[in-house]
């Protein structure tokens, strides 16, 4: 795209810029982009803070066009472009924001093993991978479903999955949302879609696709207290392995405070428990 | 593909290809157009048995028309391992094309395939008519 922006762009500080809603009339909230002076003199190169105008006239867009670091020029909206339409106010779900590749997104699947387990393996693991899911240009799925199979499988995803014994109930607990998306309706998904999807599945795809082996260091959230450590799922193992380490070691994995304290919290638990959860009295 | 009459190059883009086709009528103009989708995809070779069909599109105006049947194209590329070739137009306007030809199934033992081609876009696809010359620049989104 060789056009340029020529419209205003305000700084509102060192890492935001703002394109005024008085740009253009149509424009019904501002644009706001997040880039450095070096992003943002490459920025202005292609035509993608005008995409970030156009978003701005979307019926019931929420607060503002919003554009991340390194937009470049996309389809409608630019690529790295983000907005939020309200339905109450007329707001449209605009498939160019969705994009083309629609819940092309990152799911992340917890497994029971630590990095003390995987690294020494790492690359073994890798090949495995590899050898394993069907990825790259012109690769299929080794399973392929009918039509009827292929509906049952966009509506319940993972669970599908596991009752035709591909997968383990375990894993599906430990997959993000279950591993599908609450009220998917495929009988909105042509035939043509569907004809193009069945050999797909179970595939990585290619391009910009890809699995990655992580370890999780931290976890941020309401109900986020351990930082790397005991998996809650299994926590029976965890248990036991605390246990031999205590005996190998001579030291306890807690604090006796914090012990005295655990108790103390199981048996109020109890106590609550067989009095129909009524609150209780922490003892300690 | 590339001649004096009609070609194709594939062109940088920011995140998928752009394919840039010309030709000295729009019949060439969207045979080139369709052996740059093919070449996008990768090197195809085909078996040498073919069969004849008969293609059949209707649009509201010639871009939608080219963009339909190169999408008609890249559809059957993925769902049959087919390519179609040697294109004979029996009628091509702004709205309607009618033509034959020739399928060949792809052996994909033998083809590199080098881009998962995701969709032919509309995305600012404009046919331009210089004198005796059509161009036009099309997106696929890899």
């Amino acid at each position: 795209m060789d056009k340029k922006f020529e419209g205003t762009l305000e700084r509102i500080d060192q890492y935001r810029w703002r394109i005024p809603r008085s740009h253009h009339r149509d424009m019904r909230v501002d644009g706001v982009i997040y880039a450095d002076d070096r992003l943002m003199d490459t920025i202005r190169t292609d035509y993608s803070l005008q995409q970030v105008a156009n978003v701005a006239c979307l019926p019931g867009i929420v607060h503002h066009s919003l554009a991340m670091p390194d937009i470049h020029f996309g389809y409608g909206f630019c690529i790295g472009g983000v907005a939020a339409t309200d339905p109450a106010q007329g707001g449209v779900i605009s498939p160019g924001g969705v994009g083309y590749d629609i819940n092309c997104g990152v799911r992340l699947i917890r497994t029971n093993l630590t990095e003390d387990d995987v690294k020494p393996r790492l690359k073994v693991l890798i090949d495995k991978l590899f050898a394993t899911i069907p990825c790259g240009v012109g690769q299929r799925g080794k399973i392929s479903f009918d039509r009827k199979e292929l509906k049952k499988l966009m509506r319940e995803g993972s669970r599908f999955v596991v009752d035709r014994g591909f997968g383990f109930a375990a894993d599906v607990e430990v997959t993000e949302a279950g591993g599908c998306i609450e009220g998917a309706d495929p009988d909105l998904v042509s035939d043509r879609a569907l004809e193009r999807g069945k050999d797909q599945c179970g595939t990585l795809g290619s391009g910009n696709h890809f699995l990655e082996v992580q370890v999780v260091q931290a976890v941020f959230g309401e109900k986020a207290v351990v930082n790397q450590g005991v998996s809650t799922r299994y926590i029976y193992r965890e248990l036991l392995k605390q246990i031999v380490r205590m005996f190998q070691t001579g030291q306890p994995p807690i604090a006796p405070e914090e012990s005295v304290e655990i108790v103390a919290f199981i048996e109020a638990a109890l106590e609550s428990g067989d009095g129909g959860g009524r609150p209780v009295q922490l003892n300690i | 593909m590339d001649t004096d009459n009609a070609g194709y190059e594939l062109r940088d883009h920011t995140a998928d290809i752009a394919l840039f086709a010309w030709g000295d009528s729009l019949e060439s103009l969207f045979c080139a157009a369709a052996a740059g989708l093919y070449a996008t995809v990768g090197e195809l070779t085909c078996h040498s048995d073919t069969y004849h069909e008969t293609l059949r599109f209707q649009a509201t105006d010639v871009e939608s028309l080219l963009h339909d049947f190169l999408a008609e194209l890249h559809f059957r590329l993925e769902t049959q391992d087919v390519c179609l070739a040697d294109f004979n137009f029996t009628r091509l306007d702004d709205t309607i094309l009618h033509a034959t030809a020739d399928v060949a199934r792809i052996d994909r033992d033998a083809s590199i395939f080098d881009h998962e081609v995701k969709a032919v876009t509309y995305h600012e696809v404009n046919i331009v008519r210089h004198d005796n010359r059509y161009e036009v620049t099309l997106s696929l989104d890899i």
